[in-house]
């Protein structure tokens, strides 16, 4: 099936898109999400009245980008006060199965893929496989073991996960596997983030730290600056 | 292109936002001026004036769902009765809104003023540097805290809660007896006196294009509001009464006038200085959230009346750096400041009181224009059950109260009316063709071929968006 991404954009001045994250994801439907920032003290209507045709001249200017790469593209323009809510009403709008949060790329060498569950792996693979390009030297799977979890049966989670990939067509080669121990999930995730060049991760039901601290992907991409996909659950 | 909005307001928040929006000056400063006027029957004054406000509150729902613009008020009347009411309705909500945050930022300064002491001579600096700082925050702008409101909302709510339930036990049942000292014109004179009180409903019919399911919760949201919000009035104002005695209220403020803080008054009466500090603590909190409500909130009825060409067009502009309409915050800080040193805080109350009514009273006969004529923009989600006896009522009720005020509201409410208008026939009407619903129905009647659409009256609404 084809895949629809969402690629949010802060609006005015956005920042440009690397050249190589529009080429990788030119395969998919692409929605691309202006959201212009209110303070409280401004309508979004009035503000849409005075920016509107020039905000959506610059989001025109990104979606321009990626039809030159051949993706698909719709564009969404929203003025208001609240950026992670008009994402993600936006992704469900736009029957969006992942959101990227796009950052400047020189080349994706490394990609880490943090797995709950072997079930997760389905619906990340494709974008795995999307972000692939001729320099990937290593895709990792990765679990954090945590709480009753046992080391063991996670190693043979991802064990399974990286046989099925192989037997999908990936390199042999250019998957491993990472349990780490003693440290939980995401500070692992964040952590480890560090050494690779692009995350694909599974959304998780928001906790209270995510109430507090952001949502794990957005530290991610805050603290590494590198692109990181969140796949949606439940298409 | 689009028109992609966050409706993230459900029932609960716009409750609270409703009920921040009212909780202020109306009950931590004005007991024990209506005391003056009403006596002990002040208690009642605060229900009346509830009441007086429901009728309201229902018109404004319906219109809100049909028209779900930011400066609703003025846009409802406007459009309803034409260019020349929208710019008497649009000035008198604005200045309403005005002096009401300066009112708001006296009775802070005299709240302030009892944790730190300092002579009572400075309570206007201390406005004004405070007003002055609301001012600055909302050019610079501020981000949208629905939980911050709620907080505080539910912080105050918890104070006065304890306030009454502690003060209960305590009242001297003779300090209510009698409770009629000035008769029932009294307890209407302080009715209107305190109608500032729900000044702050207009506030979530303001936002409502951000409300969910509108239809449902815009007047639930409202009525709610209200509800709580006249029984937690009259709770409290009756523990005020019935613990302070008649002299601190009638003669404990500046000047030996009535009380500006006469819950304070009360508190320390029920837990000595601990009580003093946690009641002002909590009307310092409750008075700035209505301080900047009132300055935020005023300054979309200068840019709605700015896109209607009634006001220069450099109030509509919205800043590019701060993206705030700057202009219009600036417009109406500075009046803010110029009401704070020059306007007695009586005064200012009871002009915003004023101004409000009229307002209210026009929005009533609003829905029964735009019923009557049958325009074909007006289509609202929710109407209100009774029409047209709600709206008589509201309006008769207003009248009533208005002309209970005495001079200075009256020649108030006058001036505003005869300023509008004047302004209107010198700068708006050579700047506009438009037209309310009841124009268009009566060149209608009369065959005039050039109005037979009703999408004349929102020409705005077409461009642009």
């Amino acid at each position: 099936m084809t895949h629809r991404i969402l690629v949010p954009f802060e609006l005015p001045d956005p920042e440009p898109v690397s050249r190589l994250l529009v080429e990788d994801l030119a395969a998919m439907e692409v929605v691309l999400l202006g959201h212009y920032s209110l303070p409280e003290q401004t309508s979004p209507k009035a503000a849409r009245r005075q920016f509107g045709e020039e905000t959506q001249a610059e989001l025109d200017a990104l979606a321009a980008d990626f039809e030159a790469a051949g993706a698909d593209v719709t564009t969404r323009l929203v003025f208001g006060k609240d950026r992670p809510k008009a994402i993600d009403e936006i992704a469900v709008d736009e029957n969006c199965d992942a959101e990227l949060d796009p950052a400047p790329t020189d080349g994706i060498d490394r990609i880490l893929v943090p797995l709950v569950d072997a079930e997760n792996l389905e619906r990340l693979e494709d974008f795995v496989a999307a972000l692939l390009e001729a320099t990937t030297t290593e895709v990792t799977l990765f679990h954090a073991v945590e709480g009753e979890e046992k080391r063991g049966e996670i190693e043979a989670m991802l064990d399974g996960a990286r046989e099925r990939m192989v037997a999908d067509g990936f390199d042999p080669d250019l998957v491993d596997v990472a349990v780490v121990e003693g440290e939980d999930h995401d500070s692992a995730i964040l952590r480890l983030a560090e050494e690779y060049d692009a995350v694909v991760m599974g959304e998780a039901d928001p906790g209270i730290a995510e109430r507090i601290f952001g949502s794990l992907p957005d530290r991610i991409a805050d603290r590494t600056g590198d692109p990181v996909i969140v796949v949606r659950r439940n298409l | 292109m689009s028109e992609d909005l966050e409706r993230d307001l459900g029932l609960y928040s716009a409750v609270t936002l409703s009920m921040g929006a009212m909780i202020g000056g109306g009950i931590f400063v004005l007991p024990a001026v209506g005391y003056k006027k009403a006596g002990p029957a002040v208690i009642i004054a605060y229900l009346l004036a509830g009441l007086v406000v429901l009728p309201n509150a229902l018109s404004k729902a319906e219109m809100a769902t049909a028209i779900p613009e930011d400066g609703g008020t003025y846009l409802y009347i406007d459009r309803a009765m034409g260019p020349l009411f929208g710019t008497i309705a649009g000035l008198g909500v604005w200045f309403s809104l005005v002096f009401k945050s300066s009112f708001a930022l006296v009775g802070l300064g005299a709240y302030l003023l009892l944790l730190v002491s300092v002579p009572s001579g400075v309570v206007k600096v201390v406005a004004l540097v405070l007003g002055g700082i609301v001012v600055v925050l909302n050019v610079g702008g501020t981000e949208q805290s629905g939980r911050a409101q709620a907080v505080i909302v539910g912080a105050v709510v918890l104070v006065l809660a304890a306030f009454v339930l502690d003060g209960a036990t305590l009242g001297e049942p003779g300090q209510y007896d009698p409770l009629l000292t000035e008769g029932a014109g009294g307890v209407a004179t302080a009715a209107a006196f305190v109608f500032v009180s729900y000044a702050g409903i207009g506030e979530v019919a303001s936002v409502a294009e951000e409300v969910s399911n509108p239809g449902r919760n815009l007047p639930l949201a409202m009525l709610t509001s209200i509800a709580v919000m006249m029984v937690i009035y009259t709770a409290v104002v009756a523990v005020v009464v019935g613990i302070v005695g008649p002299d601190t209220l009638l003669h404990g403020g500046p000047n030996g006038g009535p009380s500006l803080t006469p819950m304070a008054d009360g508190a320390g009466d029920l837990l000595g200085g601990v009580g003093v500090v946690v009641i002002a603590a909590a009307a310092i909190l409750a008075l700035t959230s209505m301080a900047n409500a009132g300055v935020l909130g005023s300054s979309r009825f200068l840019l709605a009346m700015g896109r209607d060409s009634l006001l220069p067009a450099p109030v509509r502009r919205i800043d590019r750096r701060f993206k705030t309409p700057r202009n219009a915050v600036l417009v109406t800080g500075v009046t803010l400041l110029a009401l704070i040193a020059f306007v007695p805080v009586v005064d200012l109350a009871k002009l915003a009181s004023a101004f409000l009514i009229l307002v209210f009273t026009l929005e009533n006969l609003a829905v029964v224009a735009f019923r009557e004529t049958d325009v074909a923009f007006y289509d609202p989600i929710f109407t209100v059950p009774g029409y047209p006896l709600v709206q008589i009522v509201g309006v008769v009720g207003g009248v009533a109260l208005l002309t209970r005020m005495g001079l200075v509201p009256a020649l108030g409410a006058v001036g505003i009316t005869a300023g509008g208008a004047l302004w209107y026939l010198v700068y708006g009407r050579p700047r506009t063709d438009r037209v309310g619903a009841i124009t268009l129905y009566f060149r209608k009647r009369v065959g005039d071929g050039e109005a037979t659409d009703g999408v004349l009256a929102l020409p705005e609404r077409k461009r642009g968006d």
